[in-house]
């Protein structure tokens, strides 16, 4: 009867840390196996238009940054996109933005990102974002003002 | 001459024996030994001894099997071990030690997932909480591994609150 005991004890505990063991393995696995990324496009200039509310908390960083007077939401796209997988989001101008991740280096999201004009290739970069972190990318010249974009992702 | 005077030094009778002396010394002494019996019955006193000595120790030696002893000692000594053998099993599987050391083994588990669980990782899926925060604080918010296109200028910047990094660029025009 102790003998048997013993082993429910042992059949138990071999038990929990398999199924420990497997859970934190398919954490793991799914934690790199899609990525969530939104993509707000903003144009800013030195208009007379103010501040667009729908911009949210993010028009904080922005003014510290830059001196625009006035900054219009353009578009926000969102993609969950898997590695290799590449995700388009619209810009003004004729611009396109293609995104894909190419895999999870520590805590970051490798990410290439490339924007066309008129289907041609125009800056192509690849960036580690940190995930849940945002980066800002601007300069293209549009109606008088700047297209920004504002990437942000997590895995 | 006096008779004592003629005897010959016990130590050099004993190396006489033993034929450790030089030979014109012994054949000195074999002359001496023919002529005086004191001499000669030391001599004969002198091999009995070391006669009986050399077959008391024959005799012991004999009884020896040097094959039995080699075989006792390692079977006393593999009994020794057969007996720490037996201690070390007897301690490390009694129930006494390995019920409770199973138990704590499974409640440190249990305790050093779930911490994992909720520390790192959001109820509604995988998402991580602390790292982000801590880094954001610290580091940039992207690193720039690489660039290429028609520009005709980029900057690298960061924001001067939440550090997140701008990346700025002219196109040709």
């Amino acid at each position: 009867m102790k003998k048997f005991k013993i082993k429910i004890v042992l059949t138990i505990g071999k038990t929990l840390l398999l199924l420990a063991s497997f859970s934190i393995m398919m954490t793991a696995i799914s934690q790199a196996s899609q990525f969530d990324i939104s993509v707000t496009t903003i144009l800013a200039s030195h208009g007379k238009n103010g501040v667009d509310s729908r911009i949210g908390r993010q028009i904080k960083e922005l003014q510290a940054a830059f001196r625009y007077s006035s900054y219009r939401l353009v578009n926000k796209t969102h993609k969950r996109l898997v590695p290799g997988q590449t995700g388009k989001a619209p810009l003004p101008g004729g611009r396109v933005l293609a995104i894909t991740p190419l895999g999870v280096a520590g805590n970051r999201a490798k990410l290439k990102l490339a924007v066309f004009k008129n289907g041609q290739p125009t800056f192509q970069t690849i960036i580690q974002l940190l995930n849940r972190g945002r980066i800002i990318v601007g300069g293209p010249q549009h109606s008088g003002g700047v297209i920004i974009f504002i990437i942000s992702n997590s895995f | 001459m006096p008779k004592s005077l003629c005897h010959i030094d016990p130590i050099m009778l004993s190396q006489f024996i033993d034929g450790e002396v030089r030979p014109d010394e012994a054949e000195r002494i074999r002359k001496h030994l023919s002529d005086c019996p004191d001499c000669r019955k030391a001599v004969n006193d002198n091999q009995l001894l070391s006669s009986c000595f050399k077959n008391y120790i024959n005799l012991n030696t004999s009884r020896i099997n040097p094959s039995a002893f080699e075989t006792n000692v390692l079977a006393k000594i593999d009994q020794k071990n057969e007996i720490i053998r037996d201690k070390i099993k007897r301690l490390l599987f009694s129930k006494k030690i390995l019920v409770p050391v199973t138990a704590m083994a499974s409640v440190v588990f249990l305790l050093l997932y779930f911490s994992y669980r909720f520390t790192f990782l959001n109820s509604d899926g995988p998402i991580r909480r602390f790292p982000v925060q801590t880094s954001v604080a610290t580091a940039p918010s992207a690193i720039i591994d690489s660039f290429s296109g028609e520009t005709t200028a980029v900057m690298i910047m960061q924001t001067p609150n939440s550090h997140e990094t701008i990346l700025w660029y002219n196109e040709k025009v």
